[in-house]
């Protein structure tokens, strides 16, 4: 069989919650063999009675606690599945044995913890390093290895807001607001697959490991760059224009038929504007001393959004899309979640992938946004259980034998459970 | 040890925000992006918006030079068929292309990965479009507001009463830039080990579909769609945004919890036992006008710092001037000091990340066209009258 994506790389991941799953997720769909390290009683957001993914959840629940099982259970299985499963509790001096052999084996270990922690337990790179010298690691806790706020707690909730994204999101004249998806773990769990990739490129070449100090704060701010410039060659602070953009007119969201229905226009130059003119065929939007320009229209802007409007609050949002696309006018229907992975594109690039689960139910996947032309990265397995590879992890690659690994398990070290909820 | 990338030669074909961010971050770290853009106009990010001085030119668009740092450029004509030959003998020796065209533009120019692999069998050729490149929506256009909506994530995005709202300025491209840099290196990676290169095809919709994590699949399993909750999160409560003297706190009361948050603010109209449960949120009502009055005399950085030592892990909404100001900030040495020769000096990012032994390196982004004589002259070897020749046919 071909060589798969990331062929012969093992990752020990010690991250928790949302950006920290999302990395190793990458690697994982890469074909990296990712090992998820949990323990009994600190396993990552399953919803085993414990408070669930970051965002999500606090001690104090809203939802109930069956719902919060069940959402965190998606989250847990679209982050993390193509991932084996070990248990190792690190309070136990046998666990950080466990654990120093299993870095021996591995090329990169990640963690999310809050600073410090993998250095009180004695793990921090330069001891991990005795045991695998060229290692990657990567740390990612809020905000960085150094500075005043190194210890300070965040989840990604504060973190798109302490990035800055939000102050450009909000309807003109009005305040910030938080963004559907909660952008800043998903962002910045890219950005920590980019960081470990980099550094294995580079291990391929010199065979020299790196440590990797991220900051999800910095990484978020990444995506403002002509914000700070703005704000520093200009002077001019953070804009919120709704859904309008200064060059592109017009360019809105506009009511379809049915509730909570949506279709999105944006008119990019005159020849765009004069199909979208064929189309709506309002003799009004045809007065060329109002709308002929991008300038006109920029200051006529309500009035042709009132007559977009219109035309579009009976009509059905995909045909919207469809029919003004057809004319060459760039226009969408604005999808709600489960459309956006079964509208016609989504379903012909096979998007959405289902998987049979050991207990009995399939599970919906949404496939790696990239596609590589030799080395598919597929969703293969779900999420592990628990421990489950604990018997391939510790037995075969580790040699440790089975009255020891039962041993292990009688006294908490090691825990294998075989139900995800229970 | 040398920077990560050092060695990497990448040619960036690519148009708009999401390609450029990718090279951005290649280039960061060591990776020789060399920029090939349409003679004359250049590539679209110099027509982005803002503007230094609010005054569009080639030279003028801070998107452009924030996502162009550290490249070099040259222009090339890949309607001309000296053009094509040119690049071609370019990614000879190129381990990653990154291009963003329509669909079956680089097979027409016979630029196709299949085309220039037969001489370069390591190469690796990322393309990052909108659709991807292929399914029925490949061939419609396609922007920012578009991907946002095609992908989901505007109809959760704003306010219950109003229409769904996107994201600031280019967030839907930079995500789709990110998608393809990790997935270039990827491939650059497996090249690299195992001799093999391939082509990467990128969606910039479905980069950002996957930003839904469990919210996407839950609709999918028939649970409902996220409804849009303005400044406030789903459910947790009061995990939201709030107005306060100077700007704006991000509330959130964990780890500490809710009694920890009561204590903080002194106020015992909080500690009614129906405030301490899962229903908090119903009283949302009574408790917003007490969270509101405490903050409204207050500044956000004494919320912030007042909050962190109660274990609660509030933030705070950060404009361009807080970052700039932030004490974590100016101790990690984060924002970097860039010379312009027309613009002057101004304050970019620095690193998403350090990587050790690494550095993060960010130069001006490049004149349009600046490295012409540097590449067709000193490093693909043309005279100096066939350079003048290329560029009078406008090849150049």
């Amino acid at each position: 069989m071909a060589n798969p994506l990331l062929g012969g790389i093992r990752v020990l991941d010690m991250t928790q919650i949302r950006a920290g799953p999302k990395s190793s997720r990458w690697l994982a769909d890469a074909g990296a063999e990712v090992i998820k390290l949990e323990a009994r009683g600190r396993s990552d957001s399953r919803g085993f009675g414990r408070r669930g993914s970051g965002d999500t959840a606090g001690p104090e629940e809203v939802v109930s606690v069956e719902a919060q099982r069940e959402g965190n259970r998606v989250a847990f299985e679209q982050l993390n599945r193509n991932k084996l499963g070990l248990s190792i509790d690190l309070s136990f001096p046998e666990g950080k044995e466990l654990f120093k052999r299993m870095v021996g084996i591995s090329d990169v270990v990640m963690e999310n913890f809050s600073y410090g922690v993998m250095d009180r337990f004695g793990l921090g790179y330069d001891d991990l390093r005795k045991y695998r010298p060229d290692l990657v690691m990567m740390s990612m806790p809020a905000y960085g290895s150094s500075g005043p706020y190194r210890d300070y707690v965040s989840f990604g909730w504060a973190q798109e807001h302490m990035g800055g994204i939000t102050s450009r999101t909000g309807y003109q004249g009005g305040p910030p607001q938080k963004t559907g998806s909660i952008v800043a773990d998903p962002v910045n769990g890219v950005h920590g697959a980019i960081a470990v990739m980099m550094a294995l490129v580079s291990r391929a070449k010199t065979g020299q490991g790196r440590f990797i100090d991220f900051s999800q704060l910095e990484s978020m701010i990444l995506l403002s760059g002509e914000a700070i410039l703005d704000y520093s060659v200009n002077g001019r602070p953070p804009q919120r224009n709704g859904n309008r953009n200064h060059i592109l007119a017009p360019q809105g969201v506009y009511q379809c038929a049915g509730k909570d229905n949506w279709v999105c226009i944006s008119v990019t130059n005159d020849a765009e504007w004069a199909a979208l003119l064929g189309v709506l065929r309002s003799p009004e939007l045809a007065d060329v001393s109002r709308f002929a320009s991008l300038e006109l229209r920029l200051e006529n802007h309500a009035a042709i959004d009132d007559f977009i409007n219109e035309w579009t609050r009976h009509r059905d949002k995909t045909q919207v899309m469809n029919e003004l696309q057809n004319a060459g006018v760039p226009a969408a229907a604005v999808l709600d979640q489960g459309e956006a992975y079964r509208d016609p594109q989504a379903v012909s690039r096979d998007f959405l992938v289902e998987l049979p689960h050991p207990d009995g139910i399939t599970f919906p996947y949404s496939r790696s946004p990239s596609r590589f032309s030799k080395t598919p990265a597929e969703v293969r397995t779900p999420g592990p259980l628990l421990g489950e590879h604990n018997e391939y992890l510790l037995g075969t690659l580790l040699g440790i034998p089975n009255s020891k690994r039962q041993r292990l398990e009688s006294i908490g070290v090691t825990a294998t459970f075989s139900t995800k909820l229970n | 040890m040398g920077n990560t990338l050092d060695g990497i030669k990448v040619l960036d074909l690519s148009q708009g925000v999401a390609g450029a961010y990718c090279t951005k971050l290649l280039s960061g770290f060591g990776a020789d992006v060399l920029k090939i853009e349409p003679p004359k106009v250049g590539e679209s990010t110099r027509g982005l918006a803002p503007f230094a001085g609010n005054k569009p030119g080639v030279e003028q668009s801070l998107t452009h030079l924030y996502l162009n740092t550290g490249k070099r450029s040259i222009t090339l004509d890949l309607e001309a068929v000296e053009g094509r030959d040119i690049f071609r003998r370019l990614a000879a020796d190129a381990n990653l292309i990154v291009e963003s065209s329509i669909p079956g533009t680089m097979t027409k120019f016979g630029l196709d990965f299949n085309r220039l692999s037969k001489d370069n069998p390591g190469l690796v050729m990322t393309s990052i479009t909108f659709f991807g490149q292929d399914g029925p929506y490949s061939h419609y256009k396609a922007g920012e507001i578009i991907a946002q909506a095609l992908s989901g994530n505007l109809q959760i995005t704003g306010s219950p009463d109003r229409e769904p709202l996107m994201v600031g300025d280019y967030f839907a491209q930079y995500v789709g830039g990110q998608t393809a840099c990790v997935s270039a290196l990827m491939a650059v990676f497996h090249s690299i080990v195992f001799g093999e290169g391939q082509s990467v095809d990128c969606s910039i919709i479905e980069a950002n579909t996957d930003l839904l994590d469990r919210w996407g699949i839950d609709a999918v399993l028939g649970r409902g769609d996220q409804p849009r909750t303005g400044m406030a999160h789903h459910w947790t409560y009061p995990t939201q945004l709030y107005p306060c003297r100077d700007g704006y706190v991000a509330l959130g009361i964990e780890p500490a919890g809710w009694s920890a948050f009561a204590d903080m603010i002194s106020n015992d109209a909080l500690r009614k036992p129906e405030y301490t449960g899962p229903d908090r949120k119903q009283h949302h009502g009574d408790i917003d006008p007490i969270i509101e009055d405490w903050l409204k005399d207050l500044g956000k950085l004494e919320v912030f710092e007042e909050s962190q030592k109660n274990r609660m892990s509030s933030g705070i909404l950060m404009t361009p001037e807080d970052m700039l100001e932030s004490p974590q900030l100016q101790a990690r040495r984060f924002f970097e000091r860039i010379e312009h020769p027309s613009i002057g000096l101004h304050m970019y990012p620095g690193a998403p990340f350090h990587i050790s032994g690494s550095e993060w390196i960010q130069t001006r982004a490049p004149f349009l066209s600046e490295h012409n004589h540097e590449v067709f002259v000193g490093q693909i070897g043309f005279s100096e009258v066939e350079l003048a020749d290329l560029s009078a046919k406008g090849v150049i």
